[in-house]
């Protein structure tokens, strides 16, 4: 009888099937200690949130224990949104001391009834009426008449509280890379109207949803994933939802919104949800944190907003700055201009984080443990990019009714990156073009 | 049966455990999986101290990123990828490392010369003796090609070398390990 071979890989392997040496009390209590400190560590970053919500609380205590000088409650009404006149309704019940409450309430409803368009005027007199120009805030109660605004109240320090409140907005682009259809629903209620002196904190706090269906984006020119759908890549679908708490500081004319948004991405691939958590936080010093970062500084000049956010996504950051404004042309419709920078870099592993059912990059993940995307080994794939692009739009709106608002903007711009896919370097220029249409329900 | 899945009930509670953060659960991990991990990085390392190293290391990471086990493989084999990358890793980070390959970049595999008579480990610890007179090159290949099942492609990936170092280093390892192992034949 043959005797097999004897074989020193499979004698190598049963010998360590099953081995086990074993573990020490200390060796738990050092993996145990790290990790406690890492944990710890991990709430560091939260401090400055914390200081900042306490911040605006101090200040929201500040103000309601403030009574205004007697040269604020002159100032005068430059302009009048329904949204403004809406939240005076709080201060003026809330400060009896800024005017007669009887008369700013009083006034108030009248004005709510009559649907008033934004107005000019002085205090004490009749302001005149700008017929050709609208507010677009979110209460929706612009509309046809225009009538005096008695108002005393310092309405000016409010004014940035036109913020849309509540919207529910459906999109759709048509372009190529774009993404197909979204649907979100934003509320910024206000919780509590607030008052200083010498900040003017808004705070805002409420639930931010979203859909986002599959998106056709291509990949830069030389990465494995170029001109391959989401759905190719092993993507999918994706939910967000969260909440967010905002305030508005008045900086001159502008005001610049700062807050906390924090919420949760729901991915459903293939037959797993993938749960990630996002942290948002406005305006703080990022860092790279599991999951995405995002810095967000809108500045809001009446109904001009121009948008500053940097967002930070693993190895990705992007300073986009827009900049929008609306003219009303009638009480029902009007034009929409847009323009906007871009700068970004971004880095990636082209393979586990992108398409890991890709035979090859499968088993990398495999063999990585779905961790280390971004080792070495892989590294060898590795894109880096930097571009930056400019874009303007126009577009126009029409007001189907009280809530219901369509709108179309088409941009076009230009694209120049430079991206290194492995070891070369390749210069691009794109030019774009899409059409966003949008409808948008506000209540 | 009934055992078995008493045992997946618990593994399951124990993953949602870690992932909540709580220590007890943690430990209980450490405990069940610590002896066999401390096997594996005792393969990859040269003493049992460097070994004990890797291990706390490897777990630091498994409780930190246990929430992004998704229950595609046994918890084990996720651990143990885990644990192979933290051992590869400390071999990189080793300051021999640059060199360590430059030799054997256009060496072919030579041929198996392996004697039917020579003497085979009986025990996991003579293996382990065996392993730790390999050179530290040889013997990482060899665990992974050998004992791991993965193929030169992914080695030479995993440790940005060729695939033919991969192939030769392999053969080296082989060989010597044989020689090894019979000059300790009694």
């Amino acid at each position: 009888m043959n005797k097999p071979k004897p074989d020193i890989e499979e004698t190598f392997r049963q010998l360590f099937n099953n081995h086990e040496l074993p573990v020490s009390d200390a060796d738990w209590a050092a993996v145990s200690g790290r990790v406690q400190r890492k944990r710890r560590g991990a709430w560091l970053w939260f401090i400055p949130a914390v200081l900042l919500l306490c911040f605006g609380t101090w200040l929201w205590w500040n103000g309601n224990h403030t009574e205004l000088k007697p040269s604020a409650q002159k100032k005068t009404t430059k302009t009048q949104t329904p949204e403004t006149l809406r939240i005076q309704t709080a201060v003026a019940s809330a400060k009896p001391t800024l005017t007669d409450a009887s008369e700013a309430a009083r006034s108030i409803e009248d004005n709510r009834r009559e649907k008033l368009p934004r107005t000019t005027g002085q205090s004490g007199s009749a302001p005149e009426t700008e017929s050709h120009e609208y507010s677009r805030s979110g209460s929706g109660t612009e509309g046809s008449n225009s009538q005096p605004v008695a108002n005393e109240s310092s309405e000016t320090e409010l004014e940035f509280l036109s913020l849309p409140v509540r919207r529910i907005q459906i999109s759709q682009f048509s372009s190529r890379p774009a993404m197909a259809n979204a649907l979100s629903w934003r509320s910024n209620k206000p919780i509590r109207d607030l008052y200083s002196r010498l900040l003017k904190p808004y705070v805002a706090f409420g639930p931010v949803t979203g859909f986002n269906q599959s998106r056709l984006q291509n990949g830069p020119a030389g990465s494995d994933w170029q001109g391959k759908t989401l759905a190719e890549r092993g993507s999918s679908p994706g939910f967000f939802g969260g909440v967010q708490a905002l305030y508005a500081i008045p900086v001159g004319k502008f005001h610049l919104q700062s807050g906390i948004q924090a919420g949760m991405d729901l991915t459903p691939r293939r037959t797993n949800w993938n749960y990630t958590t996002r942290i948002v936080s406005d305006s703080f010093p990022y860092r790279n944190v599991p999951g995405d970062t995002l810095f967000w500084v809108p500045v809001r000049y009446r109904d001009t907003q121009m948008q500053v956010q940097t967002e930070m996504r693993m190895r990705s950051i992007a300073i986009p700055l827009q900049w929008t404004r609306t003219i009303a042309l009638n009480p029902k419709s009007g034009i929409v201009l847009q323009g906007g920078v871009r700068l970004e870099r971004w880095s990636l592993v082209s393979g586990t984080t992108v398409n890991p059912q890709n035979d090859r990059t499968w088993s990398q993940q495999q063999f990585n443990g779905g961790i280390y995307g971004l080792t070495a080994p892989l590294a060898k794939t590795a894109i880096s990019r930097w571009q930056g692009s400019g874009s303007i739009g126009v577009g126009a709106y029409r007001k189907l009714n009280n809530h219901w608002t369509l709108q179309g903007l088409w941009n076009s711009g230009t694209q120049l990156g430079r991206i290194k896919p492995a070891q070369n370097q390749v210069g691009m220029r794109q030019n774009f073009g899409y059409l966003h249409m949008q409808m948008l329900f506000t209540w | 049966m009934a055992d078995r899945e008493k045992w997946v009930d618990d593994l399951q509670e124990l993953i949602s455990g870690c992932r909540k953060g709580d220590p007890h659960a943690q430990e209980q991990l450490f405990r069940r999986y610590g002896p066999r991990m401390l096997s594996i990085c005792r393969r990859y390392c040269s003493n049992l101290d460097d070994a004990r190293d890797a291990l706390q290391d490897g777990f630091v990471k498994v409780l930190q990123t246990i929430s992004k086990y998704r229950g595609d493989s046994a918890l084990e084999t996720w651990m143990t990828r885990i644990f192979i990358n933290t051992a590869i890793d400390q071999f990189k980070k080793s300051t021999r490392y640059a060199g360590m390959f430059s030799d054997d970049t256009h060496h072919e595999p030579e041929a198996d010369t392996y004697d039917d008579n020579a003497g085979f480990p009986c025990s996991p610890e003579e293996a382990l003796e065996a392993l730790d007179l390999l050179p530290p090159g040889y013997r990482m290949v060899f665990n992974l090609y050998a004992i791991e099942g993965m193929t030169h492609r992914q080695i030479a990936d995993a440790l940005q070398i060729s695939e033919g170092t991969s192939k030769s280093q392999y053969a080296r390892a082989r060989k010597q390990l044989q020689e090894i192992l019979i000059q300790r034949q009694p």
